[in-house]
Formats: C-alpha cells, structure tokens, sequence
C-alpha cells in the first residue's frame, strides 16, 4: 500500500505521479494507493476515499516530511499516536513486521523530550545505574538528533511491550538532506510475542539503545558516531559492593 | 452574406451527448481505452518486432481506474490531437479503435481523464489532462460554450523528460462519478473483458495453442495481448468439455481465393448444447476485439434451428476492412459490407447445424440401442424367473419389434462403424429373443394354469383381459403395471 496525500486542492496530481511510478516499476498491479494523510489513514482505518486499509503489513514506512511531534486540531501529537495506533493495529492481527520511521527536525517538543528523558533516568536509576552524567549530556547536546536518537526508540519500545511486540532498534540514521533540511531515519524491528497474557517490559534494554552508535551520512559515505555522548557503564563495572 | 467574426458552428453540449449516448453501457467505456492500448502494442510490434510486449493493465482501484500499456507510446503532436474531437489518423484496416472518440468515452464516468505517454525511443513524458467535471460544471451553467473555447479551458499539455528506453501509455479515468460506479464491480468488469478483450486462450484450455497458431496463419497481423486485471491475468473463456477445434473459412467469393472472415469453432463433447450457456455460441471479432457476442451471430446466420447456435463455441474473425463495428461493438455498421458477410457466413451456420444434427442422430442411435439392450436383459431375467405374466406377451413382442425397426432405419442412414456394429449385435440377439418366446411362450408366467382355472374362469379372465388390452392400447405400461397387480393380488389371496 501506498499513501500519499498529494497539495491542497491539487491532490490527484501527486496521487496520479505515485500511480504512475508504481507502473514505470511494474508494481502498478500489486500496489493499493490510498490518498489522504496518512496518520488520519492509519486512525480511521481506511482513506479519504473510504477504501480500507488491510492489516497487517510485513513492512510500514513512515516517511514524514516534517517533524514527528506535530499537534493535531486536538493538540494531540498526531504521528506519534498514529504510530501507536499502527503498533497496536498490528498487533491485533500478531503480525510481526519492519517499522522505518523518517522525519526532520521541525516543531520539536522540548517539553516532550525533556519528560520522556527524564523517565528514563529514572527507569536507568531504578535498575541501579548511575544516570545523571549521561542523561545530562543528552539534555545539553547541541544537536537535536542526539535527544531523538533516545526519545523514539524508547517510546516505540514501550509501546512495542504494550501489545506484546519485542522491539530491536538498528542504528539511527542521520544526514542532510535536499535544501539541508536535517533528516532521520530510525528502523525498528517489531517481532510479535504473545507468550503471555501479561505484558512485560521491553526486552531491549534502554542501555544498549543509548550506547547504540549514530551512522551519520556524509557525502553518501556512513560513518558510524555517538557524537562525543558518554556510553552508559553497567552497575558492577563500577565497583559497587554488593 | 456577412458572417459574424468568430463563428462557432459546435457547441459543448454536443461533448454531454456523445458521451452518454455512445455508451449507454459503461464497460464499453474500458474497452475503447483497452483498443487504444491494443493499437499502442500493434504498432510498437509493426515498428519494432524484436521489443517484449507487455502486458496491458487495467487496474480498478477507487476511486479511479487505470488502463496501461507499454506499447509505442504518443509523441508531442498525438497528445496535443488526443484532446482534438473526433481527430484520428488511426487506419481502420489496422486500427482498433479510429473514430477519435473513444478517448471521450471517459467523459460519461470521471471527473477527469489523465494520460501521461511516453513515445518510443524520445526521452519525453507527455500529459494531457481533460478536467471532465470542470467542463460539464461549465456546460450545466451555459449549454452553449463553443466546444473549441471549452476543450481549450478545460484540457491541458504538459511535458517533462522520461528516459528513452521507456515507451508507455498510462491513463487514470480519476474519480468515478456517481453514474458510473457499476465499474467498481470487479468481477462484472472483469468477466467482460474476458468476453471482448483482444487477450490470448487460457493456457489451460487444450486446444489453445492450435488455435493461435491457426488465427497467426490465417489472419494477417493477428494479435493477442496479454491482460492483465488488478494484477491477475485474464484469458479468454473457454468450454472444458469440448472436442477438437475445426476451421471454416468465409471467402468473398466462391470462385476467388480472398478471405472475409476466418473461423474456428469447437462442438459440445456432451449432449446438445453447452450448459452453461453463455461462454457458447460463436462471436464475431475484428482486430481481435468481439463485436456483439454469441446471440448477434445467432440472429444473423441461423435461420433456423437456432438452438444449434449454442452447441458449439468459437469466433468468426472478420478480415473486410469494409465491415466496421459500431461505436458501441455490438454490432457493425448497417452498410453494404455487413450485409455481404452475414450472407456469406450463413454458410458455417448451415455446416453447424448439420454436424449438430448429425451428432444429435449418432447420440440417439446410441441411446435407443442401449435401451433396447436394456429392455432385452430385463425381460430375459422375467423370463428366466418366471414372472413375465404371459398376458404381456403381445406387448413384450411388439416392445422389441419397435426397438428392431428404430435401429434398422438408424442403421441405414449411420456412418459410424462401432454404432453400426453394435447395433447389429442388437438386432442379432432380439431375434434370438424373438424366436424364443414365439415358439411356445416358454417363460412367460401362466396364471390359469397356475391356478389351474376351469374353463368358465379362463373365459372370464381372458374375457377381462382382452378388454384391459383394448382400454390400455395406447399405454402399455398402465396395461403391464395392472395386469401384474391382479396376478399379485390374486396370488395373495391364493397364498391365505
């Protein structure tokens, strides 16, 4: 399925060009086009044609141009729920599947980030780590894909527990990309586990998702980087009597 | 006489008219786009033999539907001339569709027409956009724009670059309206151009390839392209239970050697005609694309027993360039040409219906020949047994005489050796038969003498009896069903 959601008041011309690609590729005959937004797609369960989307899917990719934070009419963070809404979607149907999500850097929520940070300073903490130093250097990053490199993993992983997925997130990608417009690329793999009724918490530990380097692309060439952020130690490493 | 400046002599609401009144039925409005496709291919294989031909697409997805196809594509000048009304340079003796309306047909169903094409070999997309809703939207406020101010307003041109190796035709009827929803009826859509479209046998049809290879050879630039519906690919239909094709040929004239129309056919391996019935019958095709179906030929060539129309199923490909399909393919042109091909086709209907009536007599023969066989076994077991009431006898014997002398007469006029010889086992041994019971009605159950009447008793009975076989003359199985109830009532009583 494909969705694009096209200009106001010119929408068809985009729609069409993604038709039209799709034959240029010979997938015309396998491809669904679905027109409108697609976080409304994913909410309402069908387009803006009526036509329903049918889950679940092996592979989704989100490829937002914008940020992942933008608010709805309702204030809501409209992608972030419809990514929740897909986790859970799926889940519905115990379906495993790949998750790319792409976004820039646009209308960030530092309220957001901070408290979702913070949580997980205090998740680090109750597992005894001592989290002040990296969490703070997280916070105080100059760069914005430094804070998102934690925020979205953590919040798909959690999600992910929610309806019975474990999550493995491969390295976040960043890189410039058209009128140097800062862009991401997170891959998550959600594979479905309902061994039990009971949920649990993410089997992917919050430490290996920070000391999880970057691949910063430059030039077209991968480099992989933390960005000068500190990595997490585990308790015993640091002498801790027991 | 002075004219005023800027003369309009075509108004917009002639686009309405033609639009709706052209294809009352919607499908036909797919198909036209579908010859266009087929014309795409046809040229792409004219001009450039050596190039794979894919297969067209037509793709349902609303609220639009798509018609692709990778043939020769549409350079600068045939885009521009595709929003002319009724423009075409196409060559009906090659060209499926030629009128230059059919691209139009997508008026009566969409809000707007999209084609983007890329001709073979430039490295050039061009697109054209007819904004359908626009344009009536403006004939609904003022029914007389002139048609070329509206089809200027309301279409327009655009190019960009597309790599050269591609070449392609990619149409979107966008947005279906209201009226034209029935499209959004897959398997009816589907099921359609099954019937019509110019597409190749199923290959699981046994007789597939002979037949091809045939219509290659007989018909000059035949083409089947491939189809392919919502990603599935569609065949033609055809009748599993079939027996082998055969071909008839319909020349202009008797005494010369040119082709009018070319025909393959294949007869029911059952029983009369094929069930179900709407596969059968033969269709007229021209470039491949039915004209009409099973019933138009069947109006126009059998003039009698009709019924024999659907004992068989197959195509008439028609090869006069004279013999043109109306706009809506359900028939030809009332011209001079039509006339001549109905009249010279009548002749496969003539061959139809003898081979029909030939097999319709092979069958019977078979059956009244089991059934006399049939009708032999049982009464030699009754006789054997001993439950044959003697006063049948007369019937028994009139019974076989009547399977005798059906068989004899089929046998004369059979062609078939097996038939003819198992018909002359039959014969063979209900003479046995005959001669068997007539000798001394040995067999036959003889209640009076079972019962061992007196002679006033057997006059009474005989009596009864005969005027049974007076009442029951003409029902001889009533006769039997009585007469064995009174020898079985009687040897009921008998038996207490």
């Amino acid at each position: 399925m494909a969705v694009e959601r096209g200009e106001k008041g010119k929408e068809w011309v985009l729609q069409h060009e993604l038709a039209l690609q799709a034959f240029r590729s010979g997938l015309l005959g396998k491809t669904t086009l679905l027109r409108g937004d697609i976080d409304t797609i994913i909410k309402k369960g069908k387009d803006s044609f009526g036509k329903r989307v049918i889950f679940p899917f092996d592979v989704v990719s989100l490829d937002y141009s914008g940020g992942l934070f933008y608010r709805g009419k309702t204030g809501d963070f409209e992608r972030l729920r419809a990514v929740e809404t897909l986790i859970a979607r799926q889940g519905n149907k115990k379906a495993s599947f790949v998750l790319f999500i792409s976004c820039n850097l646009d209308q960030l929520d530092p309220g957001e980030i901070q408290k979702t940070i913070g949580n997980m300073k205090t998740e680090l903490t109750r597992y005894g780590f001592e989290a002040d130093e990296i969490i703070n250097a997280y916070l105080k990053h100059p760069r914005e894909e430094a804070r998102l490199k934690i925020y979205l993993p953590y919040f798909v992983n959690h999600l992910g527990a929610r309806y019975h997925y474990n999550c493995e997130t491969e390295n976040v990608i960043f890189y410039e990309g058209n009128r140097k417009v800062h862009m991401l690329a997170f891959r998550f793999y959600l594979s479905f586990d309902a061994r039990t009724e009971a949920l649990r918490s993410p089997r992917e530990r919050l430490s290996q998702v920070l000391n999880k380097s970057l691949i910063e692309v430059v030039g077209g060439r991968p480099n992989e980087t933390l960005l000068g952020l500190p990595k997490l130690s585990p308790p015993e490493q640091r002498g801790k009597s027991t | 006489m002075v004219q005023p400046a800027e003369e309009s002599f075509a108004y917009g609401s002639v686009l309405k008219a033609l639009s709706r009144g052209l294809y009352p039925d919607k499908r036909h409005i797919i198909r036209e786009f579908v010859q266009n496709s087929y014309d795409g291919l046809y040229e792409l294989r004219k001009t450039h033999p050596r190039e794979l031909l894919r297969p067209v697409e037509v793709k349902v997805e609303p609220p639009s539907i798509f018609i692709t196809d990778f043939g020769i594509g549409m350079p600068e000048r045939k885009m521009r001339e595709y929003r002319y009304l009724g423009y075409s340079e196409k060559n009906p003796a090659e060209h499926a569709g030629f009128r230059g309306i059919g691209k139009y047909s997508g008026l009566a169903v969409a809000e707007k027409i999209i084609v983007d094409s890329s001709p073979y070999g430039i490295p050039k997309r061009y697109s054209v956009v007819i904004h359908v809703g626009d344009m009536i939207d403006a004939l609904d406020a003022n029914n007389n724009i002139p048609l070329e101010e509206l089809l200027k307003q309301f279409t327009e041109l655009n190019e960009g670059s597309e790599s050269s190796d591609e070449h392609y035709t990619f149409v979107e009827l966008h947005t279906i309206r209201k009226d034209g929803k029935a499209l959004f009826e897959k398997d009816v859509l589907k099921h359609y151009l099954t019937r019509t479209a110019p597409i190749p046998f199923n290959p699981e049809f046994k007789f597939a390839a002979e037949i091809e290879r045939k219509l290659a050879e007989n018909i000059p630039d035949y083409l089947a392209v491939e189809l392919s519906f919502n990603g599935e690919k569609i065949y033609k239909p055809h009748l599993p239970r079939c027996r082998e094709p055969e071909y008839e040929t319909v020349l202009y004239q008797d005494d010369k050697p040119d082709i009018l129309a070319f025909s393959w056919y294949c007869q029911n391996e059952e029983k009369g005609q094929f069930d179900p019935k709407e596969n059968s019958g033969l269709v007229y095709r021209v470039k491949n694309i039915a004209v009409g179906d099973g019933q138009l030929t069947r109006r126009t060539l059998w003039h009698s027993t009709p019924e024999r129309a659907f004992y068989f199923f197959g195509e008439i490909h028609v090869l006069d360039p004279q013999v043109i399909p109306s706009s809506d393919r359900t028939d030809f042109e009332d011209v001079e040409a039509r006339r001549r091909l109905y009249q010279r086709s009548v002749r496969i209907a003539s061959i139809l219906s003898h081979k029909a009536g030939e097999e319709s007599a092979r069958r019977r023969f078979q059956e009244v020949v089991t059934r006399g066989n049939e009708v032999l076994s049982e009464r030699g077991r009754e006789l054997v047994s001993g439950t044959l009431p003697l006063e049948l006898k007369d019937q028994v014997v009139f019974e076989v005489q009547k399977f005798q002398e059906d068989v004899q007469n089929r046998l004369e006029k059979s062609k078939d050796e097996r038939a003819k010889n198992r018909a002359q086992r039959f014969l063979s041994r209900s003479r046995k038969f005959l001669s068997g019971i007539r000798k001394d009605g040995r067999g036959f159950f003889n209640l009076q003498k079972a019962l061992k009447f007196d002679r006033k008793l057997r006059l009474l009975y005989d009596t009864i009896i005969e005027i049974l076989k007076d009442e029951f003359l003409h029902e001889p199985g009533r006769l039997e069903h009585i007469v064995r109830r009174i020898h079985d009532a009687i040897k009921a009583k008998g038996s207490r």
